[in-house]
This record gives structure tokens, C-alpha cells and sequence, in this order.
């Protein structure tokens, strides 16, 4: 089972985008291959967490298949984000992801981020950072040594870095090296032997493939994993099965 | 036929292949030919980086073909006297340029390729109809194809590098209202759909496929490529048609 930890719904200010009814997303899951997706619609960055949420709900809901909700939640929403964040957990949603460069808070000492993250880690829900939405240059992002603080301090969640490409892969993984609880995604990554050093350096079972569908190609996401040299064994936990354990996928 | 236009040999930080080892990776990606310009000489001395390329072009004539590349257009008519000489003493067909930037992932501009110490040496490339690989913002392009239009200049990246901010739109744009520009695939960027609407607005004919190999991945590279919606006619002229074309390579 190939599942995508890294995926999106909704819409896209830059630019128009073709896919994004759950039936076209699916259809663009088919076409390259994936058969689970984990998603998060792109109001929650650029809108607001509660609207968001409800569209990823809205979306999995027409799919509920194929397509896991990952909510979002943002400190500046203030305790309101506590009350939205249960309402994501009652419809079904199993991780959350993190937008500070786009909610304009750092990962640093905030208490309402420090009450969102006690209560995912009762839920047991990994928590997904992008450092930035997509591969392109154009996009905000920040340090990614920012989630590891965040990661010392809460040792008991998951952590997944995402966005990382070459000019963070070795800052990257000093936090991985230094937070046992970090991992990574694959959706920026396009340095060569990137996959390959991951494994090397961090061992497979904590690199997850995202492929940034519907706003990235996913079959070119997929190929650096298929076509990496590794084993066959790393090359299914990165495509699905760690993610399969992770998110309790059946 | 795979042709790989925007291949890297000789040696940067963090990053080293020469010409067997970049022959091993386009064998295992499919590649049937790669066109390479030499870090060394992008970088620190054009005559030696050059001068080890040309080795290669030489010793493998029917894979490997060559930018000649330069240093710096402040070199003015040491660097024109250089490209002459890559042609007639290694059959070269193509020249490299960059703009210099204040490091890696940098946003700003140090050196342009649109300045007038540049000028003498794309008429040179012009007078010996050598393609002009360019990494540079749409802009730079721009101004460039004004000043020299015999020129063929092919936008390395399409914008997708920190300097042009990923804005593939404004790459298009700039290929649209100059004729001689080509817009090269090679790039981290991976948006969904920005491949198709560079055939859409320019034609295939002015769309080459290129990885940046062996910094960035070729397998992610050349997915992107083929899994776009594009005619076989299209996708054959990307990826191979179009650089012998350009560089008259039967």
C-alpha cells in the first residue's frame, strides 16, 4: 500500500489548480499509483484553522477511503483552537500540521501551542511541520532547527519535518540525530541520493513519502523513492507501511 | 532517446562526478545523452574546468556534449577567446552563464548576465550558433535577447530558482515575448501543471528537459517530465529532439 503522509485539498492563491473535488484528487491518486493520502485543505494556512478543518472534513468525507484528515491549529487562534481541534478529532482526523510561517507565531515557548500539542499527544496524533508548502522557491518557510526545540520538549509525539530540500537536509538531520521522536517527508527532497541518505543516516522507519498532490506531480515524488538505492523493505516503510502503523490505516 | 540537457560534472561543495560515474547514473535513469557544463569552470578557473570537460566530450563523443562555460563576463574578451576556443578544440555547442548570488539558496544578486561586460560574449555564442545556457531570473533573459536576439538563450530552471522566486509565470511570459528563449525543465520545483502550460503558451520546440544532475535527482527530474499531460510528439521533442536541434547533434 503506497500512502501519502503529504498531501492537500482546496485552493491554491498563486495559481488555478485542476484537482480539487475528492473525486479529482482521487483520480490524481489513481493515475500515479497511491492508494491512501493524508490531507489538509490550504485555508488552514491561508485563511484560518476552523475553515480549514471544515473543508478537509467536507473533502475526506466524499472519500473516505482513499483520504485521512489532518487537521490544523494555529496559537494565535487562542483557546478557540483547543475547542476546534476536538471537533477534528470527533470527525475522524488522525494527525495535525503546523503552519507557523504562515500563522506568523514561532515554534518556541507559546503556551496555546503547548496546550494544542498536550492535548494531540493524548490523542496519540504525529504532528506534520512543513517548513514550507511546496517546492517552490517562492514559497515562506523557516529554520527547521525551530522543530527541533519544539521536539526536546515534547518527546512523546511524533514529529514529521516536512518541505526539506538540500539546503536543509543536514540541519535536518541534526534534529533527527538529536530528537528520536523526529522524522521526515519526502515531498521536497529533490537532491540527489536524498532518500539513500536518509536511510543511511536516520534509518527508514522514519521517512515517510509525501508528494504535495494535488499542488506537486506525485508521480515525480514517487520515482526518487521507487528508483533510490535502498532495499526493497526500505523502499515499502517509506512508500506505506510505516505510515500505514503510524496512522492505524487498515 | 532521453537527452538530458543541464547535467554538472567536476566538483562542488558537497557534490562531485565526473564523466564515468555521470555516464552510470543517465545509464540507470534511462538516459541516452547528457549535455554537461563543469562546476570548476563555473566556479573558480574556465580553463581548467573546461579544459576537463572538453576530455570528456572528446572521450565520449556519442553521450556527452558540452557547455563551455564562464567564470565571470568580467573576463570580457578572454572569456569570448574561451568559448571560441571550446568550440574548434573540443566541438562544444553550447555555452554556460550564470548570475552570481551571495550564496547558497540566496535571493540576492551580485553579478548579473545582463550587463554590458556580457554582450561580446553571447554575440560570440551567436555568431557560432551555440545555445546559450542561462542561470538567470525571466528577466535578465529579457533584457539579454533585447540586446543580442540572434542569441539562443535557454532559460535554466524556468524560474524555478531562489533569484526568480520559483515564478515559473514570469518565465513563460518572457519566453513568449522573445522567440529566442527556451525554457529548461531542470529545477527543484515540482508544481503540478507548470510543464504543461509552457507547451501550452510557447510549444513544445521551446521546452528542453534537463535534471541538474548530479545535484538534484534524476529520476524526480525526469518523472515530472513524463507523467505531464503531453502528446508523444511534445514529450519527444522535451526530451531529446529539441537539443539536437539546438546544438545541430544528429
Amino acid at each position: 500500500m503506497i500512502v501519502d503522509i503529504n498531501a492537500y485539498c482546496g485552493n491554491w492563491p498563486y495559481w488555478p489548480i485542476a484537482h480539487k473535488t475528492a473525486a479529482e484528487i482521487v483520480a490524481l491518486m489513481d493515475r500515479a499509483g497511491i492508494d491512501r493520502a493524508a490531507i489538509t485543505s490550504t485555508q488552514g494556512p491561508f485563511v484560518g484553522s476552523p475553515e480549514g478543518n471544515a473543508e478537509t472534513a467536507y473533502i475526506v468525507a466524499g472519500q473516505p477511503d482513499r483520504l485521512i484528515g489532518f487537521a490544523t491549529a494555529s496559537p494565535t487562534d487562542g483557546e478557540a483552537a483547543l475547542v476546534d481541534l476536538a471537533r477534528c478529532h470527533d470527525a475522524g482526523m488522525r494527525g495535525l500540521r503546523l503552519f507557523p510561517q504562515h500563522h506568523q507565531y514561532r515554534l518556541d515557548d507559546d503556551p496555546v501551542l503547548g496546550e494544542i500539542l498536550a492535548t494531540v499527544a493524548r490523542w496519540g496524533w504525529p504532528v506534520l511541520v512543513p517548513i514550507r508548502l511546496i517546492m517552490n522557491w517562492g514559497m515562506p518557510g523557516f529554520d527547521v532547527r525551530e522543530i527541533g526545540n519544539l521536539a526536546a520538549r515534547y518527546p512523546s509525539i511524533r514529529f514529521i519535518v516536512g518541505g526539506v530540500n538540500y539546503g536543509e537536509l543536514r540541519d535536518a538531520l541534526a534534529v533527527m540525530r538529536r530528537n528520536p521522536n523526529v522524522s521526515i517527508e519526502t515531498s521536497c527532497l529533490q537532491i540527489h541520493e536524498g532518500v539513500k541518505t536518509l536511510v543511511e543516516r536516520a534509518g527508514s522507519g522514519r521517512v515517510y513519502f509525501g508528494s504535495g498532490l494535488p499542488l506537486q506531480y506525485p508521480a515525480a515524488g514517487l520515482a526518487k523513492v521507487q528508483h533510490a538505492e535502498i532495499d526493497e523493505a526500505s523502499k515499502a516503510a517509506i512508500l506505506g507501511d510505516s505510515a500505514a502503523r503510524l496512522l492505524a490505516l487498515t | 532517446m532521453i537527452i538530458d540537457a543541464h547535467v554538472h560534472i567536476g566538483k562542488a561543495a558537497g557534490y562531485r562526478a565526473d564523466a564515468d560515474q555521470l555516464l552510470r547514473l543517465a545509464d540507470r535513469a534511462g538516459f541516452d545523452r547528457i549535455v554537461c557544463s563543469h562546476f570548476g569552470a563555473m566556479n573558480y578557473d574556465m580553463y581548467e574546468g573546461n579544459r576537463q570537460l572538453g576530455e570528456a566530450v572528446l572521450r565520449h563523443p556519442d553521450r556527452i556534449q558540452g557547455y563551455a562555460a564562464i567564470t565571470s563576463a568580467r573576463y570580457g574578451q578572454l572569456a569570448v577567446e574561451e568559448i571560441q576556443r571550446c568550440h574548434e578544440v573540443y566541438g562544444m555547442r553550447g555555452v554556460k552563464i550564470l548570475h552570481r548570488v551571495g550564496g547558497l539558496g540566496s535571493y540576492g544578486l551580485i553579478t548579473s548576465i545582463n550587463e554590458p561586460f556580457m554582450y561580446p560574449i553571447i554575440a560570440k555564442a551567436a555568431e557560432l550558433k551555440l545555445p546559450v545556457l542561462a542561470h538567470s531570473t525571466p528577466e535578465e533573459c529579457e533584457g539579454l535577447s533585447q540586446v543580442v536576439p540572434d542569441a539562443i538563450i535557454i532559460m535554466a530552471h524556468m524560474g524555478g530558482c531562489p533569484t526568480a522566486l520559483g515564478d515559473w509565470h514570469r518565465a513563460i511570459l518572457a519566453a513568449r515575448r522573445y522567440p529566442n528563449i527556451i525554457l529548461d525543465t531542470a529545477s527543484s520545483m515540482n508544481d503540478l501543471g507548470y510543464i504543461e502550460a509552457a507547451v501550452a503558451a510557447v510549444g513544445a520546440e521551446r521546452v528542453l528537459f534537463g535534471t541538474d544532475m548530479p545535484l538534484l535527482d534524476p529520476f524526480f527530474g525526469l518523472a515530472k517530465v513524463t507523467s505531464a499531460e503531453l502528446s508523444q510528439d511534445a514529450l519527444d521533442r522535451i526530451l531529446a529532439g529539441n537539443i539536437c536541434r539546438l546544438m545541430s547533434w544528429a
